[in-house]
């Protein structure tokens, strides 16, 4: 009955290290970092067709063979789409062929096959700008902060407000138009 | 009867952890050979464009990729731009597949919320990249992405 009180048995704690560094290792090598940014978009259900009800106001933006860019026959560089198609769904002079409110305007993205992917890119770049400029003004207006920082609730109204309606064209339409 | 009661008293063994190392090898070794690497090696040349309206995209486990460029090896695929599904280079046919296969390998919670991100090199045209979105359409694959890098500053 002497030596009834138990020593605590000693872990060997010196292959620590190797655990950890192995998991380490594992770990550097199965992780990526690339890292996926890029611009988000929806494409429109299959045979789905824009409505052209009569209160609906249409900016129509060609891209052709050349990478030219046309809005509404005239042609524009993509630096001035951005502020251009601003103007155009605010309308703050009311014109009578512009939309009466956002939810009126649509844009009608038409290009041509053998434009480039680059310049595309910066056409829908510029239009994504210019809706982002769109919510950014009307998160300041309604709730006096950066549309980044709305609730997502608050982020959903201003976008059914201001809807981001970008149709484009099937290339069929194009070959007969 | 004093006998069995000297043995009682030594105390608990140690534990030997000589073998540790062993184990965790093996399970290294293990992981080595199951894990094989998301990562599939580009058969075409992707030189991204780039935008100033890019964001990241928060789940990355959504996200499915098809890369379409001109291909590495021109001997074996042209000199066209065509389209890598996973590891190999496809017509658009493969296209509707592709995405069911995708969408199986997603499971089934998050199939609807798929995004099917296009890597396109910024030189290629049109014409392949609306091919591949009227394919998507097709399969009811609607949530895509243009991919694309940070631009800062103005266009030329």
């Amino acid at each position: 009955m002497k030596n009834i009180r138990l020593k605590a048995p000693q872990i060997n704690a010196s292959s620590m290290a190797d655990i950890a560094f192995l998991l380490l290792v594992f770990f550097l090598v199965t992780t990526t970092v690339a890292q996926d940014k890029g611009i988000a978009a929806k494409l429109p259900p299959k045979g789905d067709s824009v409505e052209t009800r009569t209160n609906k106001k249409i900016l129509d933006i060609y891209l052709n063979a050349d990478n030219q860019l046309l809005v509404d026959r005239e042609l524009m560089s993509s630096n001035e789409l951005k502020d251009f198609t601003v103007k155009f769904i605010s309308n703050p002079e009311q014109k009578a062929d512009w939309p009466a409110t956002p939810r009126r305007a649509i844009l009608s993205l038409t290009t041509a096959r053998e434009a480039d992917y680059q310049s595309y890119l910066e056409v829908y770049n510029a239009l994504q700008a210019a809706y982002n400029q769109l919510w950014y003004d009307a998160a300041i207006e309604q709730h006096g902060k950066p549309f980044d920082d709305l609730t997502k609730e608050n982020k959903r109204n201003i976008r059914a407000q201001i809807p981001f309606t970008v149709s484009e064209s099937e290339p069929q339409d194009v070959l007969n138009n | 009867m004093s006998k069995f009661k000297k043995k009682r008293g030594k105390g608990t063994p140690g534990i030997t952890t000589a073998s540790l190392p062993d184990i965790i090898f093996m399970l290294l070794f293990f992981f080595m050979v199951v894990t094989s690497m998301r990562d599939t090696t580009n058969l075409v040349k992707l030189s991204l464009p780039s935008a100033s309206e890019v964001k990241k995209i928060e789940n990355k486990e959504l996200v499915s990729y098809i890369n379409i460029g001109v291909p590495v090896n021109p001997e074996l695929h042209g000199t066209a731009p065509r389209i890598q599904l996973n590891d190999a280079i496809s017509g658009k046919e493969g296209i509707p597949l592709f995405v069911e296969q995708e969408r199986v390998k997603k499971g089934e919670a998050k199939r609807d919320k798929m995004i099917m991100s296009l890597k396109a090199d910024e030189e290629v045209t049109m014409g392949i990249i609306t091919d591949v979105k009227q394919e998507l359409r097709k399969v009811n694959q609607l949530r895509i992405n243009y991919q694309a890098g940070q631009r800062t500053g103005e266009l030329k």
